[in-house]
């Protein structure tokens, strides 16, 4: 039988050596000189090449339920965005709003929310940003605002489900919580939250969005009818996406995991996008769909899995949770806040992605000393408000911000980091600090 | 064994080219566009240096809104609605400007000593008109195109 055992090179301690290894990984994400995806390829090959982990534990540190939810819904709002839905949604709201940039603040920013819910936060703000930045500029005012509330709106929109942003969709596949208790335990929060940012961003800016009666006109000109590309493929779409959501929901109680739902779903609309055409025209439309998939993204996670798992299988993560037991005195409650204040403050400044990949295996080795997995509960939601809630900290802090950051540039009205980072603190600390009133309600009280 | 004739750049560019300068205004590379029935002129400095290209594109870019002309930016656009007055609006907001912004700068250039295969592959993939520069000063010397080329072939019968 073949040997499989790790074997170290230059008779170093593993737990040190993959410690290296991962800050190193960490140090280039940070510095952003070298590309992610390829950074965690390097992480994870070093892991591997120097004997910590063998190729074998590597894929099996891999959730391949994460990497097939997100595989499976990029595909899904790849097509989706093709029918012109989003388009047709942000218009016939600014038109219900009448145009009035007060409503139009309000009402952009609650449908990036709800969109960055169900799809996910870059898709939306992808597809909403260019409508938004020709709105105003028909409007003749400062995109500042909207596009500001819609940085904190699709951050805190994605908070609420299981596949509205990346960690939840970690911490969702690894502990086994499903899309229905993502909803019924983050939705009210995430709802109060919206609301109070809203209102915050209201106060400050209602006065300044004054327009007049000629620019309006030109916006209510617009017919939302019109962006609808393809009629047959909406209708599609949204009863894929209603059996999909559907699935997520009644998954759990029939062993069905939500990246074999997701995959499903994708593989029955492409079936619908290509059905009735010729081969060649098959060909070229799946090709079509999978050449918009964000590859580097998936290897991104795939990689990062098999680094953390370096990580986990040398001790490192178990040490790192002794001690966070030890400093928290295993107390539930004093763990619960400090983790979601500590994915808070991390999230705002380095990627969340790697930091929640990280906490999970750290957080999971705690539990037998925190009164088993049960018990755990509030501290997953805890990881989960923090890391999607920090995100709205800094201009760094979220994939959506630097995109909605280079389509303020492009367009002329670049945001500074400094000029974020002085709303998005208080907008950060106002979330975070109504997520933990939240929790210790639910939770503690 | 016959000897197959090596041709320069050189060898079929027009020279002088037609070109604008780095501070001539919207108004005027629009008017040397339409003089000329021109798609892209090349612009160099006041010592004649090349530093670029304005194209029809660039200039098409200035009478959009800056959502659909930017890059990445909004493509379905069948719900919008868009007048005449519109378009005007946008251009006489930039008419008077100089085109140094709007100048499209990574363009390849060819020297005169290049192989002349190289300019009919940058013609056959990428441009209408490839401009000729200097390779010791980086001045602009001439200019090929579709058309200078079939006027070299044509002058061979």
């Amino acid at each position: 039988m073949e040997d499989t055992s790790p074997v170290m090179l230059l008779g170093l301690d593993p737990r040190w050596l993959s410690a290296i290894i991962f800050l190193v990984t960490y140090a280039l994400l940070i510095s952003e000189r070298v590309h992610r995806t390829v950074a965690v390829m390097l992480g994870a090959g070093l892991m591997i090449l120097s004997g910590i982990i063998t190729q074998d534990d590597a894929f099996d540190g891999v959730d391949f339920n994460t990497i097939s939810l997100l595989t499976g819904m990029m595909i899904l709002v790849g097509i989706t965005q093709r029918t012109g839905i989003f388009q047709f949604v942000a218009v016939w709201v600014v038109k219900k709003a009448k145009a009035d940039p007060r409503g139009i603040l309000l009402t952009l920013a609650t449908i990036t929310a709800v969109f960055s819910a169900f799809f996910d936060n870059v898709t939306t703000v992808l597809l909403i940003v260019p409508v938004t930045l020709l709105i105003v500029e028909k409007l003749e005012l400062s995109p500042y605002p909207f596009l500001f509330a819609e940085i904190f709106a699709s951050n805190i929109g994605g908070t609420a489900t299981l596949i509205g942003d990346p960690p939840n969709i970690m911490i969702g596949s690894a502990v086994g919580l499903s899309f229905a208790d993502f909803i019924v335990e983050l939705g009210p929060v995430v709802i109060v939250i919206h609301v109070v940012i809203l209102l915050l961003l209201y106060l400050l800016w209602a006065r300044q969005l004054n327009t007049s009666q000629k620019a309006r006109a030109r916006v209510m000109a617009f017919d939302e009818r019109d962006s609808i590309t393809d009629e047959g493929l909406l209708r599609q779409s949204m009863a894929v996406m209603a059996l999909v959501i559907t699935g997520f929901i009644v998954g759990e109680h029939i062993g069905l995991q939500s990246g074999s739902v997701a995959l499903g779903g994708a593989a029955l609309l492409m079936l619908l996008y290509t059905f009735g055409r010729s081969g060649k025209e098959q060909s070229a439309r799946v090709q079509d769909v999978l050449a918009e998939l964000e590859w580097s993204t998936i290897l991104f996670f795939m990689c990062l899995f098999m680094m953390v798992h370096g990580l986990k299988a040398a001790g490192v993560l178990t040490l790192i949770g002794h001690e966070m037991v030890r400093l928290t005195g295993g107390d539930i409650q004093v763990t619960t806040f400090a983790t979601l204040w500590l994915a808070a403050g991390a999230s705002a400044f380095i990627d969340n992605v790697p930091f929640v990949a990280t906490m999970i295996p750290v957080l999971q080795s705690t539990a037998s000393h925190l009164g088993g997995s049960q018990e755990m509960t509030p501290v997953w939601w805890a990881l989960s408000l923090g890391a999607c809630l920090g995100g709205n900290g800094t201009l760094v802090g979220a994939t959506a911000n630097i995109i909605v950051a280079g389509f303020a540039e492009r367009s002329g009205h670049a945001i500074s980091f400094v000029r974020f980072l002085l709303l998005g603190i208080p907008i950060m600390l106002v979330s975070v600090s109504i997520a933990s009133g939240y929790l210790y309600l639910r939770h503690f009280a | 064994m016959a000897v197959i004739e090596h041709v320069r750049c050189s060898a079929i560019m027009h020279s002088p080219p037609t070109h604008l300068y780095m501070d001539n205004t919207v108004h005027e590379a629009i008017e040397l566009l339409i003089e000329h029935h021109m798609y892209n002129v090349p612009v160099v400095d006041r010592n004649e240096i090349f530093v670029g290209e304005i194209s029809v594109k660039r200039l098409m870019g200035l009478l959009l809104p800056v959502s659909l002309s930017m890059e990445k930016g909004l493509r379905n656009t069948s719900f919008m609605r868009e007048s005449l007055d519109d378009i005007k609006q946008r251009l006489d907001a930039v008419r008077d400007k100089p085109i140094a912004p709007y100048i499209a700068t990574d363009i390849t250039v060819v020297y005169p000593d290049s192989p002349l295969i190289d300019a009919l592959m940058l013609l056959f993939h990428k441009y209408i008109r490839i401009p000729v520069v200097n390779r010791e000063d980086g001045r602009l010397v001439g200019g090929i195109s579709l058309i200078t080329l079939l006027r070299a072939v044509e002058t061979l019968d």
